[in-house]
């Protein structure tokens, strides 16, 4: 069954293109949402209330070719995650114009597993994280980052750089980063 | 600014391992989209079969309600003999109602009150003679003056009618009288006024001088 039936199973309300297309994304999206909300029951929940939505609004979704699914999925996790944050520490994200960029040191991160890159970015706080993980991970622009959280580019920019600081801290913490 | 760190980064999250029950997770999702659907549908059936059984209700009712309610009264005026009005003419009361039932008071309706009248004189026991007979069976005095008997003669007087009919007429007399001297002395003082103001040399003052004029 590939994506175009399966999305038209979808809207026809058939269980097992539904099943399909859970089985498909729904590892992809979970981690995705672990990584906003960082305990997995909440993130569990998420991912089930951002494919629930997808499912009952799916007629509001057209299909354009193949990988359209995915950034369609994406952006209805990150905002169940973004209102689940919201709504439970409040994230609130200070106005913070004054940031400088600070590049991350590549040879360090490289050397890093996956798990140990999940646990640096959890310890980091909601704001923060959030920033992260929509610059970094999701590759938005500071401009689109501002328009989401309602704040100003300046802002994004400098929670985007506080973030790594606190970041390259907790490796030199845990004795993963040394000045070279 | 996008370095290579980040590209890093954005390959090594998605290659992370949880454990996750992916088939449990389905079952819940499945739940909540079936309980979604389940919603919707037994509202629609509902309102389908709200609308029928009222449907038929109202066939129901159009259908027995006139028979039911003739056979009632039937059996509420046992004694046709008595000179009172049989609800027969008219179908508009209540198709429920029971007049033998001696819990159930009986409504307040024209033909209701008309066949408990008779029940009341002829069979009913005492006690239940209560305020809806009373108020049901008028005095004959009352009746006189009813205006359904405007054209009709004037029934036999007995002596109580006859005392209230003299002491209304008294009381309207005196009435009528009284209005014919309150009419005159305003009348009389309307012109008393009207010549005072017309008069520019008494100052106007008709108070003062309507004491005077009554002294």
């Amino acid at each position: 069954m590939d994506e175009l039936q399966v999305i038209v199973g979808c809207k026809n309300k058939e269980g097992k293109a539904q099943k399909a297309l859970f089985d498909s994304y729904s590892y992809a999206m979970l981690l995705l949402c672990l990584r906003y909300v960082r305990h997995q029951p909440d993130a569990e929940e998420m991912m089930l209330n951002g494919f629930y939505k997808f499912f009952t609004s799916i007629a509001q979704f057209s299909y354009t070719g193949p990988g359209s699914i995915a950034p369609y999925l994406k952006k209805i996790m990150i905002n169940e995650c973004l209102m689940f944050l919201r709504k439970k520490d409040g994230l609130k994200i200070i106005d913070e114009e004054h940031a400088a960029e600070l590049a991350a040191n590549d040879s360090i991160i490289s050397r890093l597993t996956a798990d140990e890159i999940f646990d640096l970015i959890t310890t980091l706080p909601a704001g923060y994280r959030t920033v992260f993980n929509l610059f970094v991970v999701e590759g938005m622009g500071h401009k689109e980052i501002a328009e989401l959280l309602q704040v100003s580019e300046g802002t994004s920019k400098s929670q985007l750089n506080k973030a790594r600081i606190m970041l390259q801290k907790e490796m030199r913490k845990r004795g993963m980063y040394h000045e070279e | 600014m996008k370095n290579s760190g980040d590209k890093i980064i954005r390959q090594q999250v998605d290659t992370m391992q949880v454990s996750f029950d992916k088939e449990a997770a389905w079952m819940r999702l499945q739940d909540r989209l079936e309980s979604k659907d389940e919603k919707k549908t037994p509202f629609r059936w509902q309102w389908a079969a709200a609308a029928a059984l009222l449907l038929a209700a109202g066939l129901w009712y159009g259908a027995q309600g006139p028979a039911e309610n003739t056979i009632a009264v039937q059996q509420a005026t046992p004694d046709i003999s008595q000179p009172v009005t049989t609800p027969t003419h008219t179908n508009t009361e209540a198709p429920q109602l029971i007049v033998n039932d001696p819990v159930t008071p009986p409504p307040a309706k024209a033909n209701g009150i008309t066949t408990d009248r008779n029940l009341t004189r002829d069979h009913a026991p005492v006690q239940e003679n209560n305020s809806i007979a009373e108020t049901v069976e008028p005095p004959i005095a009352m009746e006189q003056v009813t205006p359904t008997e405007k054209n009709t003669p004037p029934p036999v007087a007995t002596a109580t009618p006859k005392l209230e009919v003299l002491h209304i007429n008294t009381v309207v007399e005196e009435e009528k009288r009284e209005r014919t001297m309150r009419n005159s002395r305003y009348a009389a003082e309307k012109i008393n006024y009207d010549e005072i103001f017309e008069d520019p040399m008494i100052p106007k003052n008709p108070f003062k001088i309507y004491i005077s004029r009554q002294n």
